[in-house]
């Protein structure tokens, strides 16, 4: 038992170098640079393994749909505060709120499926295999919709803090 | 001490003839060589060398294996954040908080 101590200090150096070479080697830094900078171009073409042109092509995309969301962003606002008027209101017609509870939900659905027309215009640009699992990956996100909130955005007021 | 006798008398003359060994000093040192190298570290190692061995690998293993897994769930943790990001910069129910009213 003389030598006990000195046996476990050196499985403990084992397990130290061998634990850190094991965690850099499925680390994966440039990910976790672009998780850092919210940059999710840089995520799209590692991930997907896109060109620069692939990359200017879905920016392009990008921007021509921020007018869009934005137009759907302004509209489920205005439902939305014509809603909480509608129940701030002392003698709220049950029906008139049940209308604009159904407007938003039509408004959201409109919202949904011009996004995921979006998002089939972007894995189009993309090669093909790339695509699909583009398009599995954020099908099942919107899919998720109202389950899992986006962490560490502040999206309460749309026009303050509108992500275009 | 009468009924031992015998047994005295034999022992008076019983004399220890072993065969010469030429290889019985070397074997006394031998052995003398081998006490004091088990409490040297080398001595240590070369006797538990199989255990020690075991013990290594496994240590290496299990310590490789967490870091790894440790790491793959900070990729996880990175791809989700971006991916979070990503669908909400893009969906307006996100940046209108419907999420948030959904039940």
């Amino acid at each position: 038992m003389k030598h006990a101590g000195t046996v476990v200090l050196g499985l403990v150096g084992v397990a130290l170098v061998v634990g850190v070479l094991g965690y850099r080697t499925g680390c994966d830094p440039a990910l976790h640079a672009a998780a850092d900078r919210r940059d999710v171009t840089a995520w799209l073409k590692r991930d997907f393994h896109l060109s620069d042109a692939q990359v200017a092509a879905i920016e392009r995309l990008h921007r021509e749909y921020a007018t869009v969301c934005e137009g759907h962003c302004l509209a489920i606002g205005a439902a939305q505060r014509e809603r909480d008027e509608l129940r701030r209101a002392p003698a709220a017609a049950a029906a008139a709120l049940a209308a604009a509870e159904q407007r938003i939900r039509e408004l959201s659905t409109e919202c949904e499926t011009s996004l995921l027309r979006h998002l089939e215009r972007v894995a189009a640009e993309m090669p093909a295999a790339e695509g699909r699992r583009y398009l599995e990956l954020m099908r099942a996100r919107v899919a998720t919709f109202g389950h899992a909130g986006a962490p560490e955005l502040d999206l309460k007021d749309p026009h303050a803090e509108h992500g275009h | 001490m009468k009924p031992n006798e015998p047994l005295i008398q034999n022992l008076q003359v019983w004399r220890v003839s072993p065969p010469p060994d030429s290889r019985f000093r070397g074997e006394v040192w031998r052995r003398i060589d081998a006490l004091r190298g088990a409490g040297s570290w080398a001595g240590f190692v070369r006797a538990h060398a199989a255990g020690l061995a075991a013990a290594v690998v496994l240590t290496a293993g299990l310590s490789g294996w967490i870091g790894h897994t440790a790491a793959q769930v900070h990729v996880r943790a990175d791809r989700d954040t971006l991916l979070a990001g990503y669908v909400a910069s893009l969906d307006a129910r996100i940046q209108t908080g419907l999420d948030e009213e959904s039940p």
